[in-house]
């Protein structure tokens, strides 16, 4: 037994996780070997480089550089003396240049006074699971992605942006009569698998449910039961909004169960907050629901979204709000301009002043012309 | 996160302070648990200290309140922050629990 202590080295390289270790400038002093089986890197390649040098290149999962100061998760471990709580999720590049999905863990290495003196990274190659993560996501967007309504009076536009692989809003669209169109935007708490495998629930309540649409509040009633007896003994919950308009006439009616308040974003530039409140969906059965009617002039535009809209705080720990989500919009001279979801997310993460959001993001645009 | 208890005959007065979110939500969920666990069947959420709460501080909130459903007992939340009463009026949170305006109104509710 004491034979196999004597090296710690030969335990660190006898772990089927990665390990290495670095110095408080980020020079990396210890490669593992099984460092090198997972990326391809020897420690010739890599002992006396910083790791924020060309070498790993950590990267998030839409393409974020990591291997800045803030971001990376051994220099955040060496700065707060704290082990990571949660693994993260990197993608690594290999020596052949592949992108290598990675859970990493850091934590710090301090010294006999205490002091923090470098730190030590594992990691675990997950493509395994990343490939079948991929998979969900394949197939929650196809149930997401529907055909949204061609007609001349008006115009549906989505943008969804999973904060994980798989995300846990729901939108929808229907065509209910030659005038009518009924909509959701839902949220479920929490976000990643479990959320997300809760909206494939939330598709077949809406293909059963949605004719009911032309009364937002009746459909409400009855997703809001369906969803008490699918959630069962689990406690969650969706927030949503729901409504019907009118093409015609431009007459909406907007059912809320806990959603964001709508905006209205009218062709002068003038804005409202549409209060409609509504008890969260799938908490407890028979609970009243109301409509709100709002009437759309040619120009004007209806957005319907979910909390991660808005719910960004930034560096001075402040609250954008639906009213700063506004502002950002007509300073993209919206509504004259057509919605741009790109430099719409741009000035989020400005704001947020952060490498990305941290919640999903759906919001749905409801643009009105007219005869 | 720092959570004052405080009991009044036999209702337990639970004032969480600061931000109820992804990082608070866990230690509160254990702490409520376990005082409803303990026995207790009345339970008063002061919120006075709240700043803010997530969807996931909303779970925990109604996760406590099905539990004290369960055994008969009785929650009500009061004292809430501007923000905190902006939530609670978009979800609705009155057609599931009580919302009292101070603690000694929400006493009155035992």
């Amino acid at each position: 037994m004491n034979d196999l202590l004597t090296s710690s080295e030969v335990i660190l390289d006898s772990l089927s996780d990665g390990v290495y270790v670095c110095d408080r400038d980020r020079r990396i002093v210890y490669w593992s070997k099984s460092a090198e089986r997972i990326t391809g890197w020897q420690p010739g390649d890599v002992v006396g480089r910083l790791c924020l040098e060309d070498v790993l290149c950590h990267e998030d999962k839409d393409g974020n550089r990591l291997c800045g100061e803030e971001h990376c998760p051994l220099h955040r471990a060496m700065v707060t003396g704290a082990t990571t709580t949660v693994p993260v999720i990197v993608y690594a590049r290999g020596k052949d240049g592949r992108k290598i999905p990675m859970q990493v863990t850091a934590a710090p290495i301090r010294n006999e006074s205490g002091e923090v003196v470098g730190g030590v990274e594992t990691f675990r190659d997950v493509s395994p699971v990343l490939q079948d993560l991929e998979r969900a996501k394949m197939i929650q967007l196809q149930a997401l992605v529907q055909d949204l309504p061609s007609d001349p009076r008006l115009r549906f536009s989505t943008f969804y942006l999973p904060h994980d692989i798989v995300g846990g809003d729901y939108y929808a669209v229907k065509q209910l009569d030659e005038d009518r169109y009924g909509f959701l935007v839902a949220d479920m708490e929490g976000h990643g698998l479990a959320a997300a495998l809760y909206t494939m629930q939330l598709v077949s309540v809406w293909s059963q449910h949605c004719q009911l649409l032309t009364s937002p509040a009746g459909f409400a009633a009855e997703v809001n039961k369906e969803l008490v007896r699918i959630f069962g003994r689990v406690v969650t919950f969706a927030t949503a909004v729901c409504g019907v308009i009118d093409a015609r006439a431009g007459k909406v009616s907007l059912t809320g169960a806990g959603g964001p308040p709508p905006l209205i974003i009218r062709a002068n530039k003038t804005m409202e907050k549409i209060k409609c409140t509504g008890p969260l969906f799938g908490v407890m059965e028979d609970v009243p629901y109301e409509e709100q009617i709002v009437e759309l002039e040619p120009g004007d535009s209806l957005l319907l979204f979910s909390d991660g809209a808005f719910e960004i705080r930034n560096a001075r720990d402040q609250l954008l709000g639906v009213d700063g989500l506004a502002k950002i919009l007509t300073s993209l001279d919206y509504p004259r301009n057509q919605l741009n979801m790109d430099a719409l997310q741009e000035e989020l993460l400005k704001f947020s002043n952060d490498i990305r959001l941290q919640d999903d993001i759906t919001i749905m645009e409801v643009r009105f012309w007219g005869q | 996160m720092k959570i004052v208890e405080k009991r009044e005959n036999d209702v337990c007065i639970l004032t969480p302070v600061g931000r109820l979110d992804v990082n608070t939500s866990e230690s509160f969920r254990e702490h409520l648990l376990q005082v409803i666990a303990d026995g207790t069947k009345n339970i008063i959420l002061d919120c006075q200290s709240l700043d803010y709460i997530s969807s996931g501080g909303l779970r925990v909130v109604l996760e406590g309140a099905k539990k004290i459903w369960q055994i008969e007992g009785k929650m009500v939340l009061c004292s809430l922050k501007e923000y905190i009463r902006e939530v609670f009026e978009v979800t609705q949170f009155d057609s599931f629990l009580p919302i009292a305006e101070t603690v000694e109104d929400a006493l009155k509710e035992f």
